[in-house]
């Protein structure tokens, strides 16, 4: 998925790559001005107009060897994610003598059951369950082969029963960290093979011999403040599955099926248990990111054993009620009114199927988990966290409005202002603080509709469809519906006066672009906006989120949504 | 960066097959082939097992005992005993233990 979002430019212009952040950068060197000569490919040129300010990771030259230490990184991040699953296994990796690299998982009797390596710049992975190896450009582009060439092996008559694989509907559908993937893919080797999980052992929350071969409580303290790092990594529908799944009361209402396995006494085992991560919810979460990445999974058979009819849901139906939960919550909270009312009426619906698909559906054919009446809490706390991503929108829409009071008087005043609101006179003000707030003049159905129709033909996720809607009423506040598409359809010269793009501007884009991999950029026709998205989730109230704007010239406006306290340290709030 | 010291397979502890990968890295070398040679002889999909192989991860697989024999110009019998002593040496042990009777006694 591109971290870019393309806006559709109805003007044809030239393709030029943007001086990026260089000397004497100018509002018409980042954005393309009108072709006067257009190139034989029309679409490749529109394509071309975004200018892409992300560093690009430079094909891998021919001379390097070994691995990149962000691969290590990753590769190691799996094994700890591994071990807060309960999986114990080690890990080595060497060089072969023309300098390629290969790094395996071991189980614990030091068995290979997954080996990734290097060979002339391309990247392979194999396994116990695979008969070939998968080739791709990267590793985390093996995660994708894999999901396409690989399927469980049926070991018994009937094993491809339990086999859930929902990549056709799914894929794309969760932002999944590649990291995260990664170790889904290991995860997934490992569900799939009934000897590694019969002769990997794994720890319990409660062992008895635990103590055995325990780490220091200095160790076990370090690694647990570590441990947030490599959770962070799994997508927040994962991540609300952990809080709820990892709550004593509901852990202690599930049976849990490593009970009784082995104690390998691993460090990171104990860290995780420290922090009182429940390993079944850290499963589970794999489990949901190697379905959501179109991985095969296959049943245990501590899983079969220990399910019981009352408390039984498919993996595919969780996944399938959360991401319901998720769409639901955006839909309803966006496309109405009176958008709170709706979302606890849709929830309330969604708890309720839960619970009717829980009571009439025990015997499904594919992989079963634990469950119990507390999922119903799963659903709501995703369901809340999204409710503040909306109020969220909702924050940004207000900051939209008061970035142009002016502009808005101008506009009730003038009714015939035929130019648009850009043409008004904007303020000064170039800050805005962001405070939660509930808006009730949301646009009506015609506008999604509008919007929609306008974007149809891109492929966007959740957060891109956020943007997209935040972005448009950015530029297009308080005009009519039937205005929503003219900043985007036609090309003029906004007179919008903010700070100048000066040295500053320059080097707070720099620190952004440098400092966090999560930054859109949206390409609009006279504006570049770079959204940090993750200062969405990390914003609270002592870190709100600011918008920021500077314009040049010749009309060209940069602005950036972001953390206040990265633009503080740059004298950028007044 | 986590600790990864704990879990990391530590090549000075113990490892069987830590003493084979020197031993057949030593038979592939004296049969004048690179890692990538030996794995093109013997069909390996990729060349990076042999590596993986001479640092004692992993094993040759037993339906490729006779290929590895024949690709490093070794008596099969002797060079699978080898690998026996290395892979399984409980079983090994059982088998050719001279100081198991049953066993000496074949």
């Amino acid at each position: 998925m591109s971290d870019v979002i393309r806006f559709p430019h109805l003007i044809e212009t030239t393709s030029q790559t943007a001086p990026a952040l260089s000397e004497d950068i100018k509002m018409s060197d980042l954005y393309a001005a009108p072709a006067k000569t257009i190139g034989a490919d029309s679409r490749t040129a529109a394509i071309d107009t975004v200018s892409d300010f992300i560093p690009r990771h430079s094909p891998l030259p021919e001379t390097v060897t070994g691995w990149r230490n962000q691969e290590l990184a990753d590769l190691y991040r799996t094994q700890r994610i591994l071990a807060l699953a309960g999986i114990t296994t080690k890990v080595d990796r060497g060089l072969t003598d023309e300098g390629d690299p290969w790094f395996v998982f071991m189980d614990s009797l030091n068995e290979v059951f997954v080996h990734f390596s290097r060979i002339d710049g391309r990247y392979l992975v194999t396994s116990l369950m695979q008969e070939k190896p998968v080739w791709g450009d990267s590793l985390h582009d093996l995660v994708s082969e894999f999901s396409k060439q690989v399927q469980p092996v049926a070991q018994t008559p009937g094993a491809g029963r339990n086999v859930v694989s929902i990549a056709g509907r799914s894929r794309n559908a969760v932002l999944i960290h590649p990291a995260a993937a990664l170790a889904a893919l290991v995860w997934s080797v490992y569900l799939m093979s009934d000897d590694l999980v019969a002769a990997t052992p794994m720890v319990t929350a409660d062992a008895p011999d635990a103590a055995a071969e325990a780490p220091t409580a200095d160790l076990a303290g370090n690694l647990a403040d570590n441990l947030a790092n490599d959770l962070h990594i799994l997508p927040e529908v994962s991540q609300k599955a952990l809080q709820v799944l990892s709550d004593p009361e509901f852990t202690k209402q599930v049976a849990d099926p490593y009970a009784g396995r082995d104690n390998s006494g691993a460090a990171l085992q104990m860290a995780a248990l420290s922090t009182g991560i429940s390993m079944k919810a850290v499963g589970l979460s794999l489990s949901l990111v190697a379905l959501s990445v179109g991985l095969p999974l296959l049943e245990t058979s501590e899983d079969a054993e220990s399910d019981t009819a009352q408390n039984q849901l498919s993996i595919a139906q969780l996944y399938t009620l959360i991401t319901r939960a998720k769409e639901a919550a955006l839909s309803v909270l966006i496309a109405t009114q009176d958008k709170q009312q709706q979302h606890a009426s849709q929830t309330e619906h969604l708890i309720d199927d839960i619970r009717a698909q829980d009571a009439v559906d025990p015997t499904d054919d594919t992989q079963n988990i634990e469950t119990s009446a507390e999922f119903a809490e799963l659903v709501h706390s995703i369901a809340t966290s999204y409710e503040t991503e909306v109020q969220t929108i909702l924050a940004l829409k207000q900051a939209a409005a008061a970035r142009q009071p002016q502009q808005a008087e101008t506009d009730a005043a003038s009714a015939d202002n035929a130019a648009g609101p850009e043409a008004a006179a904007a303020p000064a003000q170039t800050v805005s603080t962001l405070k939660p707030v509930h808006d009730t003049s949301l646009a009506d159905n015609s506008f999604l509709l509008r919007f929609d129709t306008a974007f149809e033909s891109f492929t966007l996720t959740s957060l891109d469809v956020i943007a997209q809607t935040e972005l448009a009423e950015l530029m297009t506040v308080n005009t009519t519906t039937a205005d929503i598409i003219a900043p985007l359809t036609t090309p003029h010269v906004a007179t919008n006066k903010f700070d100048a793009f000066d040295q500053e501007a320059r080097m707070f884009l720099d620190f952004l672009l440098r400092t966090y991999s999560d930054i859109k950029v949206v390409s609009l026709p006279t504006e570049i906006i770079f959204i940090h998205v993750d200062a969405f989730e990390l914003a609270d109230v002592d870190h709100p989120i600011y918008a920021k704007s500077w314009s040049f010239d010749d009309g060209g406006v940069i602005s950036t949504i972001g953390l206040k306290s990265d633009m503080a340290q740059f004298d950028l709030i007044a | 960066m986590l600790d990864n010291k704990a879990l990391i397979a530590d090549p000075s502890a113990a490892n069987p097959r830590a003493d084979l990968g020197v031993w057949l890295k030593s038979l592939r070398e004296a049969a004048g082939l690179s890692q990538r040679q030996l794995a093109t002889l013997l069909s390996l999909d990729y060349y990076t097992f042999i590596s993986q192989l001479e640092n004692g991860r992993g094993k040759i697989p037993a339906n490729r005992y006779l290929d590895w024999a024949n690709a490093l110009n070794q008596e099969p019998r002797s060079f699978v005993k080898t690998l026996l002593s290395h892979y399984d040496p409980v079983t090994y042990g059982i088998l050719f233990d001279e100081t198991n009777p049953d066993a000496a006694a074949k």
